[in-house]
């Protein structure tokens, strides 16, 4: 017997954490969006720390509709448990939104048998969720709470993963967080396709980005290019002695005072799409810890560019969701008073009776389960 | 265990020719298929249309009858033909 306590209830979402048979699940059921991520990711860190070094599993069966800021609740919470976090069941409309956003980023579980059974008292203390747990050993070790620069550009940064504005002031607000985590690059610029398909330079901190960049790509070649194309990165310490690499970007990166650069790619499921660029003014400006420091917000740009595209895919399409459940609803109703009336007829027969009354009428589906709902129910003979 | 579409594997080449002239998106055609009450992910519909993957014989006709009422809202008589009609 498993019971379910109410952590964390935000509108139509609720977080709960079921205990019993040996395991502790945090099983979330109905709608996550952006109103109540912030909900989810606490419920499922604080979850993490009474659990310790133990996984977290996440059961996502109940989910009717998460949307990349839940993903990304996730996401956030899986870095910062001391165990693994791992996914169970994500239902279809999950299913459809991790693949899009976080393909890979999430291992699945399967229930197993721990024989071990703790007990977890969970209470809501205002906006705060508390769970205090016995009978499972406390965590191997605190939270790390690091406040360096690094922490701080990622923690500003996760404040846009979800944010609700237009994608271009996102990513230059990306560009912007690159320039003040690493000192030496004077500024910084995103390469993309524009609308017609051509390499550009739409997001930058400085005009002399796209300035330097229009002269790779009408050479067709330059470090941006190559970081983007091969998905690697590409330094160059001195352009003056590495120069003849690329010659007119160099070219015009010196006429602009710019003696280093530093190109990451940026790809989201393993599609290449685009390169985030650092300039600095001094020679060798990027050491292998602006590198490292640089490819994590790089991947950061990454999420948010397939986000924002998923999110704003999602938007477009939710009156039409909407409708459709709608639609849904009345032909399911319509399918089970069609099999009430007869024991034989199953599901996908009473879909067939449906489909060829619409076809040979040449009304709709839902029209048709429309009429069969509103119908009265025929008097009993006898 | 639901029958899948076993017929010749240019019908979903049909599907997908329906659907490209229909300029539906995969995620369009997937709410449609949804909205009728199929239940399989949006990933499915593109690898059945592709033909990476076999429907069953209901989100065959599923998908067949969401092209044809796009059809028929433009004035064409079910032109996709359902499995029983292969």
């Amino acid at each position: 017997m498993s019971v379910a306590e109410v952590v964390a209830m935000v509108e139509h979402s609720t977080c709960t954490v079921r205990r019993g048979n040996g395991e502790v699940v945090l099983v979330v059921t109905g709608e996550v969006d952006l109103a109540n991520a912030g909900a989810l990711y606490n419920a499922a860190r604080s979850l993490g720390s009474q659990l310790g070094s133990r996984d977290v599993v996440v059961d996502l069966s109940g989910v009717r509709f998460i949307d990349s800021g839940g993903i990304h609740a996730l996401i956030r919470a899986q870095g910062e448990v001391v165990g693994r976090l791992m996914l169970r069941n994500p239902s279809s409309a999950a299913r459809r939104v991790l693949d899009i956003v976080a393909p890979g980023a999430f291992i699945m579980e399967s229930p197993v048998d721990t024989g071990v059974s703790p007990e977890i008292d969970v209470r809501v203390d205002g906006d705060a969720v508390v769970l205090e747990t016995t009978g499972i050993a406390p965590p191997d070790r605190k939270l790390p709470m690091s406040h360096d620069a690094h922490a701080d550009a990622l923690a500003a940064l996760s404040q846009f993963l979800v944010a609700d504005v237009p994608l271009g002031e996102t990513l230059h607000r990306v560009a912007q967080i690159t320039i003040q985590a690493i000192p030496s690059a004077a500024f910084a610029g995103m390469s993309m396709l524009d609308q017609h398909g051509r390499p550009s330079t739409p997001i930058y901190t400085a005009e002399d980005s796209p300035q330097i960049d229009a002269a790779q790509y009408e050479a067709g070649k330059g470090p941006c290019l190559d970081a983007w194309r091969t998905q690697s990165t590409v330094r160059i310490d001195d352009l003056k002695a590495d120069g003849d690499r690329y010659p007119e970007f160099a070219a015009a990166a010196l006429e602009h005072g710019v003696l280093s650069t530093l190109s990451l790619p940026m790809a989201a499921g393993g599609v290449g799409m685009g390169a985030l660029n650092m300039y600095a003014y001094v020679a060798a400006g990027f050491s292998a810890d602006d590198e490292a420091l640089a490819q994590e917000l790089t991947d950061a740009a990454s999420v948010v560019l397939a986000n924002a595209t998923a999110y704003w895919q999602a938007f477009d399409l939710s009156e039409h969701y909407n409708e459709a459940m709608k639609s849904r609803a009345v032909i399911e109703q319509a399918k089970g008073m069609l099999m009430a009336r007869s024991e034989t007829l199953t599901a996908d027969d009473a879909f067939e009776l449906l489909r060829s009354a619409s076809q040979r009428e040449n009304v709709k589906l839902r029209h048709i389960a429309q009429r069969i709902v509103d119908r009265q129910p025929p008097p009993q003979a006898g | 265990v639901p029958m899948t579409f076993t017929g010749d594997p240019s019908q979903l080449a049909v599907l997908q020719a329906g659907r490209e002239q229909l300029s539906l998106s995969y995620q369009r055609l997937w709410i449609d298929y949804f909205a009728l009450g199929g239940n399989q992910p949006l990933p499915d519909i593109e690898a059945w249309l592709t033909g990476n993957l076999r429907p069953s014989l209901l989100d065959y006709d599923l998908l067949a009858h969401a092209l044809n009422e796009e059809f028929t809202e433009r004035g064409l008589d079910h032109p996709i033909p359902y499995s029983g009609e292969i």
